[in-house]
């Protein structure tokens, strides 16, 4: 099987030791650098796999295998490490949600029916329709207001942990989690339905 | 909004959610008065919070790429491609669109499916020879193959295949929608078979079988799509370049790479039967990692079917012919689709099925098949563990990987064991522990070269003897796995080690050393774990003591709920609970804990069962008998259909149901069950194990307490089964013999008591015999000698010669025991 070659810069490993040994300030930088292959890894799974395999839950988990694979040091810690994954992952769906937009909307070849010809052929409904980018910004607008409710969102949205794990992955206790996830999901609600109430208008 | 407003939201949020309705009505109200916005916006909240879940929480990715596709699908539609119009989508595959089109050539009007293929699939070499065999692929015509029409590439170079366009189902949901019955499912998919063996002659395999590749038309054919493309996609090697086919139907060949043959269609066909028997695939793959996925294909055999509503013994041999077809080497399937064709035929015709196979090997292969994952992917993960520890040994520079292969396999194996000996008594399956002490072997080669690696397996090893009762050795192997971690700086297993080690003396119900160990952990973190927590409840025996650690260790996080240590605790904390007398707690603990495991784990997990069981004791100390025997009736039904009838688990769980029986003196429900046990245990571990022989002695104890007509009956096979024993211990085999002699004695048949004591075959050892059954032995031998006329200076009689010989050997035994004392 030809799987793509993903390698890191020796930078990326020096970060994760030191993300490894306690260092939370790093981890910006660190999704930034595990960006590339996760990015690679859903174009290359999108592409060998279609749709149904490429799922976020599979990437991560393989995405994890592969990178301790690589390294040469044990991940002591996979709940942390599944929480950077789902921030990276975070970033990957939504670049592909606006380049997917932005070449609907700039024409060329994929432009072959208007968009609201297509909006209207599919009804927007189901989970295949959702707006993943005006969740991205209510997720960022809650960030504002409170950072540790908006991180346990993305975590539950883009990982397939457990309560368990995200509890291990924030130091905080499952009851905690249990109480920002269910503020988070009501609050991200109801900015959506307001956020596309205001597209109409658009 | 502002900050603070923000917080204050969060805030009362956060607090008034769990109140009822109409409570934060009214505060909601009261509220509006003074700051009328932020109201409303809680208001809002706790309305979304009440009516409306937000869409998909996982799966963003796969969403998302959904969307692209449907995007993709968009730009085809309406579009005309050669001679044909695209009108809409019928589905998508890993393969690529399938869209309906209409043929516009001159006067020529027909709806055709056309299918548009994933680029990636096809590199230039491989096109070439896809396009070249179009002519070939058209000439493949049957009644149960959909015909191929055509193919080509769009003016961009992607190409495209053009089939005919079935109308209809699925084969799949065509029998769920006309609810066909087993024989009708199997008829049906003799169709499929006929398909199948059609291009099999022409020489073609198919390579990517799966319901939703088989659609049944308005008239009942079944129809295969796809054939022959999958030849010309791949590689002329036959070897799989790409893996677009679905995990769940594909064959262990098929995802090791190696060459395929037909053999890879019929395991297929395999998979496809059984989810269209039974309604599920064998596999459960969902959120499974491609590597985890593969180690299941490969090594996990499939369990067996449970078909909703319909006795395992109807459909056994459709059982064996399944087990046949998916065999995970390709040379142990059906050589032909015609002879698995022929093996459905004789079941439709009640006949013996070939797949059954010889007499010596059904009855192992049935022991395999009987116990599911259990037994046989045990086995199976043993052996892959030692090659995968052998690796290892050779080949360092592939340390890292063999070593997480090796880590899987103990996981695999450690969940197995579970699912193999659910009550955990260790008993014994002889392959498993020779199996076991082979890696065992291996394993101790690392202790000098691989220190390291070694800790590490070890641990998870002693956890796996641990678990199949083999505590003597995972003493031994543990104590030198803490040499080494302790020469290695390994801390983390040092502590999971020092944790193994009470729990070790636990088993060998050594309470003081256990104390002695958990007084000298010192690590805090050690002590705070959960499991270390329920080891201080297990080794302490106040109940009031227990209590609390168990309820400490239960709350703290860290554990799964599929933790079999976590989900055991609970059961002990009810225990204990009753012993403090507050039983109502203890009712509440459990049914909170099935509940739980319920959601969370379905109802037919095996620690789902295994805490229903635990309820039983409840419900029996609890004096509720009816509901204790409906329940008990319940949970056997249960048990039965998830794991089949003649499984060790269905057989515990009777025992289990024979003891509650016997406790409420309900003895004939309890001979019953007990009836069952006996039956499971014999064949499971023949008629002479230790096993079979204690729970046919519960039944003949039973079964004389009421009188019942069986009871010498049982009492007779029960010594016979003890004396031809070679496999229990004295003490045991001596217990048995006195106690069936004893029944024989009081229902005044003397000569099968003296026959029974002096048979040939027992020569017991009266200097180590347990002095109690001594002294019966020598009663119940001496009542029934004088019952039949012997006294200790018997007259030789001339009339009864044998009679004479029975009183000399009697005697003579009378005096070995007097001897012996």
């Amino acid at each position: 099987m030809n799987e793509p070659v993903f390698s890191f810069e020796k930078p990326v490993t020096e970060l994760l030791e030191r993300w490894k040994s306690g260092d939370r300030a790093v981890e910006d930088e660190l999704i930034e650098s595990v960006y590339p292959y996760m990015r690679a890894l859903a174009s290359a799974n999108l592409r060998r796999y279609g749709r149904g395999i490429a799922q976020t839950t599979e990437l991560a988990n393989e995405a994890y295998l592969r990178l301790q694979g690589q390294q040469t040091f044990d991940w002591k810690s996979r709940s942390h490490f599944l929480a950077i994954i789902a921030a990276v992952t975070r970033n990957v769906v939504i670049d592909l949600m606006r380049e997917q937009y932005a070449s609907k909307r700039g024409g060329g070849s994929i432009n072959v029916i208007s968009i609201d010809h297509a909006d209207a052929q599919i009804p927007a409904t189901d989970d295949e329709d959702f707006d993943w980018i005006a969740l991205d910004c209510a997720l960022k607008a809650l960030a504002v207001e409170d950072p540790v409710c908006a991180k346990v969102a993305e975590i539950k949205l883009f990982s397939a942990m457990n309560i368990d794990q995200i509890a291990d992955a924030c130091e905080l206790s499952v009851s905690t989690i249990g109480r920002h996830w269910r503020f988070a999901k009501v609050w991200l609600t109801k900015r959506l339905s307001v956020k596309l109430n205001e597209n109409e208008f658009e | 909004m502002s900050s603070s407003d923000f917080q204050r939201l969060r805030a009362l949020f956060d607090e008034i959610c769990d109140w009822p309705r109409s409570k934060q009505l009214s505060y909601l109200a009261e509220m509006s008065l003074n700051d009328k916005a932020l109201a409303g916006e809680l208001a809002d909240l706790l309305d979304i919070e009440l009516n409306t879940p937000l869409p998909a929480t996982a799966g963003a990715l796969g969403a998302a790429m959904n969307t692209m596709q449907k995007a993709e699908s968009a730009v085809w539609l309406g579009k005309t491609i050669d001679r044909y119009e695209i009108l809409e989508e019928l589905g998508r595959g890993g393969m690529g669109i399938v869209f309906k089109a209409q043929r516009r050539d001159g006067d020529l009007q027909q709806t055709v499916a056309l299918k548009i293929l994933r680029r990636g699939l096809l590199d230039a070499r491989v096109l070439g020879r896809f396009l070249r065999e179009r002519q070939f692929l058209a000439s493949l015509r049957h009644p149960n193959i959909c015909t191929f029409l055509d193919s080509g590439m769009t003016d961009d170079g992607t190409p495209y295949v053009v089939m005919e366009l079935v109308d209809g189902d699925d084969l799949q949901s065509y029998a769920n929608q006309r609810n066909l019955s087993i024989r009708e499912r199997v008829l049906l998919f003799q169709q499929v078979l006929r398909g199948v063996a059609y291009a099999h002659k022409s020489l073609i395999i198919h390579r990517d079988l799966k319901p939703s590749n088989i659609l049944v038309d308005a008239l009942g054919n079944t129809k295969l799509l796809d054939f022959g493309i999958a030849r010309s996609l791949s590689t002329s090697n036959a070897v799989e370049t790409e893996r677009w086919f679905t995990a769940q139907y594909c064959a262990p060949e098929q995802l090791l790479g190696t060459a395929l043959t037909t053999a890879c269609d019929i395991y297929s066909l395999g998979v496809v039967l059984y989810e269209l028997l039974s309604g599920k695939p064998p596999f459960q793959l969902a959120g499974k990692t491609p590597t985890e996925t593969e180690s299941v294909i490969v090594r996990t055999p499939a369990p067996p079917m449970a078909i909703a509503g319909a006795k395992r013994s109807t459909y056994a041999d459709l059982e064996s012919i399944l087990q046949k077809a998916m065999k995970k080497e390709p040379e142990a399937r059906y050589q032909s689709v015609d002879e698995f064709a022929l093996d459905l035929d004789s079941w439709l015709h009640g006949l013996p099925v070939q797949a059954r196979g010889s007499h010596a090997s059904y009855r192992i292969k049935k022991f395999v098949q009987r116990n599911k994952a259990v037994v046989s992917a045990s086995v199976a993960l043993v052996v892959a563990l030692v090659g995968a520890v052998m690796i290892f040994v050779v080949q360092n520079a592939r340390i890292r990987n063999e070593r997480d292969r090796a880590e899987l396999s103990l996981a695999v194996l450690n969940d197995a064991f579970t699912a193999a000996d659910p009550l955990q008594t260790g008993r014994g399956n002889v392959n498993i522990r020779e199996v076991l002490n082979a890696s065992a072997d291996k394993l101790l080669r690392l202790e000098r070269s691989n220190p390291a690696d070694f800790v590490a397996l070890a641990t998870r090893f002693v956890d796996v003897q641990y678990r199949v009762g083999q505590i003597n050795d995972a003493s031994k192997m543990l104590d030198r796995a803490m040499i080494v971690a302790l020469n290695t700086g390994d801390v983390a297993s040092e502590i999971t080690l020092r944790r193994m080690k009470i729990r070790v003396a636990l088993a060998f119900r050594d309470f003081v050393g256990a104390v002695k160990l958990i007084d000298a952990e010192t690590d805090p973190v050690a002590r705070t774990h959960p499991e270390f927590l329920f080891l201080q409840g297990d080794a302490n025996r106040a109940a009031k003591t227990q209590i609390e650690f168990f309820r400490a260790g239960i709350l703290g996080a860290g554990l799964a709920v599929n933790n079999t240590y976590w989900v055991s605790a609970h059961w002990r904390l009810a225990d204990a609970l009753i012993r403090d007398k507050r039983v109502d707690e203890a009712t509440e603990v459990m049914s909170d804990l099935r509940q739980l495991l319920e959601n969370q784990l379905g109802e037919e997990h095996i620690l789902v069962l295994r805490t229903r069981m635990a309820q039983l004791r409840l419900l029996q100390r609890l004096g509720k008998l009816e509901e204790l025997e409906a329940e008990g009736n319940n949970l056997l039904l249960k048990i039965t259909s998830v794991f089949g009838q003649d499984t060790l688990f269905t057989g515990d769980a009777e025992s289990i149901m024979a003891a509650i029986f016997r406790g409420v003196k309900k003895y004939d429900v309890a001979a019953r069950h007990s009836k069952n046990v006996v039956q499971i245990y014999e064949r499971q571990f023949g008629a002479s194990s230790e096993w079979t022989l204690r729970e046919r002695l519960n039944l003949a104890l039973t079964l004389e307490l009421i009188d019942d007509s069986n009871t010498t009956e049982q009492f007779q096979i029960l010594a016979q089964s003890a004396i031809n024993s070679d496999v229990i211990e004295a003490s045991l085999k001596d217990f048995l013999i006195v106690r069936s002699a004893e029944h024989f004695l009081k229902i005044g048949d003397a000569r099968l008591t003296i026959a029974t004591l002096l048979n040939t075959r027992y020569q017991p050892h009266f200097e180590s015999m347990d002095s109690d059954y001594k002294s019966r032995t020598q009663r119940t031998l001496s009542a029934a000698l004088n019952s039949i006329g012997c006294t200790e200076n018997a007259v030789p009689s001339c009339t009864n010669r044998d009679q004479t010989e029975t009183c000399r050997l009697g005697n003579q035994r009378l005096c070995e025991i007097v001897n012996a004392k």
